[in-house]
């Protein structure tokens, strides 16, 4: 039996707004970030039940604490908040106390084997996560920040079951497994439409509750030794997200299921390797992904005097897909009196231009924003590479 | 070369060759799906004199006009005295209201009711013009601004219009304002005499708005300012639109917090920087809705304001750039073959009229 203790304490540094010089439109602002800290216990054991049949089972209690300092805002309607529903607020002083959460984690896992080169897994799980990730994927560089619980941003769950077939064929040269998954989470956070993540007091303002499910398979094919080494994996999952219609509470696309900003529906990698030789190998490794959703402009009209974007609702569009191709040559043994190797190597040989981000700015006095695209390498880059080994 | 120096160089070489690689950005093409033959309803009242428009149509596609509904039925509804006025389309897809029975009025709420060809009902909610509005000084001054040709960037000469505000002093908490800038110039045609008459042709009074796409907003909520100072509110080329006489008028419009925000939101649609401070976009609510259907979508605002306004002119005179003649250029004569069509019949010119408007001077 494995027993354990864990303390975690999450921070981050206070957001600070600094004016460049006197002409700057910015004023001085600093915004502390919340502070917690999570205390947790847990015990796992394995239970051998048959020689066909084990079992791994593990129980965590966690305890959350949001601690000071900290100012917290109170709203007239706090399933509604809004800047101009705020009634007060209450300053809390360094390390005291501001809001308890905590909870109970079981897991389950079990193995049934079938014979000598096949099985089943399945697993059941449940998690709390006393830190979220606000992700504002709408600008060239995501906008990453993290939230940790708070008086108004619950802990989120997740329960995850998964199950799994593995099979090994010819002597385990070959490895086989197709897996599925299915999570259930609540008290996901979303911002609302139009949200200011960045320069405010008030983030709670911003973000709403929702409810995530994710679902997929995977297939995986390996071959772990011969002259062709490599493997081949796709998976099909779905991550959706939905901000449940509360009395006159905001919510995202209506209140219906709508894709996480990590909803990529297809994944597919091919690497192989063929060796020649005591030291040489040709290898690729081409990869495919889904492009991540997000939004788009769909039309537009007129708003008094103004051309008026129309965007469709949250993350139905998506970015291009990614699709990369690498290859590589090694020949081994350049010198015959040292252990060497020299790799040719060319990465993105299509030289894509996958995108890292598409976003919209408005070039010029256009009347609306355009969309571009940010990628990050987008052009084949060849590469030589030597090694020796002494 | 010091090696301290070279290592610097490659050191930089390095980074510059890397930032190539990383920072491509480019155009793409991303149309997003849907939204296209939804209801637009957009108009207002004000507390200026008549007459108000209401426009309706159906989106079409991106950078398109709405196409314009017809033969709708639309009144303007005064929600406090239960008056209720017609509008008479003008031209397709825009209908007007004269004012003559209701003229927006300070404290009064106002509403619009749609009743389209095909039976459907549609409304605004209703907008109460709030007590009390700025008042505007204006000024000018003239620079340069960016503009892109494709996806090369030039200079163009600009004019900038400010304003000078004493902010609204009446019993509300708190104001929210937003500033237009509407502009009506003279259109000299090419002075051809009419073979008939002898007579020289006679000008058009052209309108139009000099910086639509701006749009300035400022609320007083959490302030203690009783004015503000030098509020830049459009930019406009200087083009030949300023040959002759170029008149500016400012309106400044107390809102509702409603279209405060609605348009805060539009202006965060429009002009999105491509930084980490642009706002996750979203389809913009407006205060128009399906009567018949809860579930349609319909896009638009129907407002109602408490507008003042300021006016200036240029003349020819005061614009510090060479202005290329347009209709009537020396150097080739009044019957040259090469002059735009407008230039011989300038009332096919959009928002164009040979009545000059009723604020014109006579002199």
């Amino acid at each position: 039996m494995n027993v354990g203790f864990e303390f975690s304490r999450y921070g981050s540094d206070p957001e600070i707004v600094r004016p460049e010089g006197p002409d700057s439109g910015e004023l001085p602002q600093k915004n502390e970030r919340d502070t917690g800290r999570e205390m947790s216990v847990y015990a796992s054991d394995e239970f051998p039940v048959t020689e066909i049949l084990s079992f791994t089972t593990g129980l965590r209690y966690t305890f959350y604490q949001n601690i000071g300092a900290a100012n917290v805002y109170e709203y007239s309607d706090p399933s509604n908040r809004t800047a101009e529903t705020i009634t007060g607020s209450t300053s809390y002083s360094k390390g005291q106390v501001i809001k308890n959460y905590g909870g109970l984690e079981p897991r389950l896992s079990g193995r049934v084997s079938l014979n000598n080169s096949a099985s089943i897994k399945f697993g059941y799980n449940r998690m709390r996560q006393y830190i979220n990730l606000i992700s504002n994927t709408t600008s060239p560089t995501p906008v990453d920040l993290w939230q940790v619980s708070n008086s108004y941003v619950p802990p989120q769950t997740g329960n995850n079951f998964s199950i799994g077939y593995f099979q090994n064929f010819k002597e385990n040269k070959w490895e086989t497994s197709f897996e599925t998954f299915y999570r259930k989470s609540k008290d996901l956070v979303e911002y609302r439409d139009f949200a200011t993540l960045l320069k405010t007091d008030h983030l709670e303002t911003e973000l709403l509750r929702a409810n995530g499910r994710s679902y997929g398979a995977e297939l995986f094919i390996r071959k772990v030794y011969g002259y062709w080494t490599g493997w081949l994996s796709y998976t099909y999952s779905r991550s959706l997200v939905k901000v449940p219609a509360n009395d006159g509470a905001p919510t995202v696309n209506g209140g219906r299921w709508y894709p996480s900003n990590y909803d990529k529906p297809h994944n597919a990698t091919l690497s192989a390797s063929r060796k020649f030789g005591n030291k040489s190998a040709f290898s690729f490794n081409f990869i495919y992904t889904s492009g991540r959703p997000t939004s788009a402009i769909s039309t537009s009209y007129l708003s008094d005097t103004a051309v008026t974007p129309v965007f469709t609702e949250r993350n139905q569009q998506r970015i291009p897909d990614y699709i990369r191709l690498d290859l590589s040559l090694t020949i081994g043994s350049v010198f015959k009196k040292l252990d060497d190797d020299l790799t040719f190597a060319i990465y993105n040989i299509f030289a894509r231009k996958n995108a890292y981000s598409v976003y919209y700015q408005r070039p010029g006095a256009r009347p609306l924003p355009e969309a571009y695209r940010l990628s990050m390498i987008g052009t084949a880059v060849p590469s030589i590479t030597y090694n020796v080994s002494f | 070369m010091k090696p301290r120096t070279i290592y610097r160089l490659v050191g930089k070489g390095i980074i510059f060759s890397l930032l190539v690689l990383i920072n491509c950005k480019d155009p793409i093409n991303l149309p997003g799906e849907g939204s296209i033959g939804i209801l637009v309803i957009d108009g207002k009242v004000t507390t200026q004199p008549g007459p108000y428009y209401v426009r309706l149509g159906y989106t079409v596609g991106l950078s398109q006009k709405p196409s314009p509904i017809l033969l709708a039925t639309v009144f303007l509804v005064d929600d406090d005295t239960g008056l209720t006025e017609q509008y008479l389309e003008s031209e397709p897809g825009v209908y007007s209201v004269p004012g003559s029975t209701i003229q927006g009025t300070a404290g009064h709420s106002y509403h619009v009711a749609v009743t389209l060809p095909n039976g459907k009902s549609y409304a605004s909610k209703s907008e109460k013009i709030p007590d009390a509005t700025g008042i505007d000084v204006s000024s000018y001054d003239f620079g340069t601004r960016s503009d892109f040709i494709g996806e090369t960037e030039v200079q163009k000469n600009v004019i900038n219009i400010y304003t000078d505000t004493q902010l609204p002093a009446g019993e509300n908490d708190s104001y929210y304002l937003r500033w237009n800038v509407s502009e009506t110039y003279v259109f000299e045609q090419t002075p051809i005499p009419n073979p008939l008459t002898g007579g020289i042709p006679r000008p058009c009074y052209v309108d139009g708005y000099s910086d639509p796409q701006r749009i300035t907003l400022f609320t007083t909520q959490n302030q203690e300012l009783q004015s503000l100072k030098h509020t830049l509110v459009a930019q406009r080329d200087l083009d030949y639109t300023f040959l002759a006489r170029h008149y500016f008028t400012i309106y400044l419009s107390s809102t509702t917090l409603e279209s405060y925000k609605y348009f805060k939101n539009v202006n965060e649609l429009i002009n999105r920087s491509g930084s980490i401070f642009d706002t996750p976009p979203a389809p913009i609510i407006g205060n128009v809705y399906s009567v018949t259907d809860s579930e349609e979508k319909v896009f638009g605002y129907f407002e109602a304001t408490n507008t003042s306004l300021t006016r200036f002119f240029t003349l020819r005179g005061n614009i510090p750039v060479s202005l290329a003649p347009y209709c009537n250029d020396p150097s080739v004569g009044i019957y040259w073959p090469g002059y735009p069509k407008e230039c011989h019949f300038c009332l096919g010119l959009s928002n164009s009229s040979d009545v000059p408007p009723n604020w014109w001077p006579t002199d």
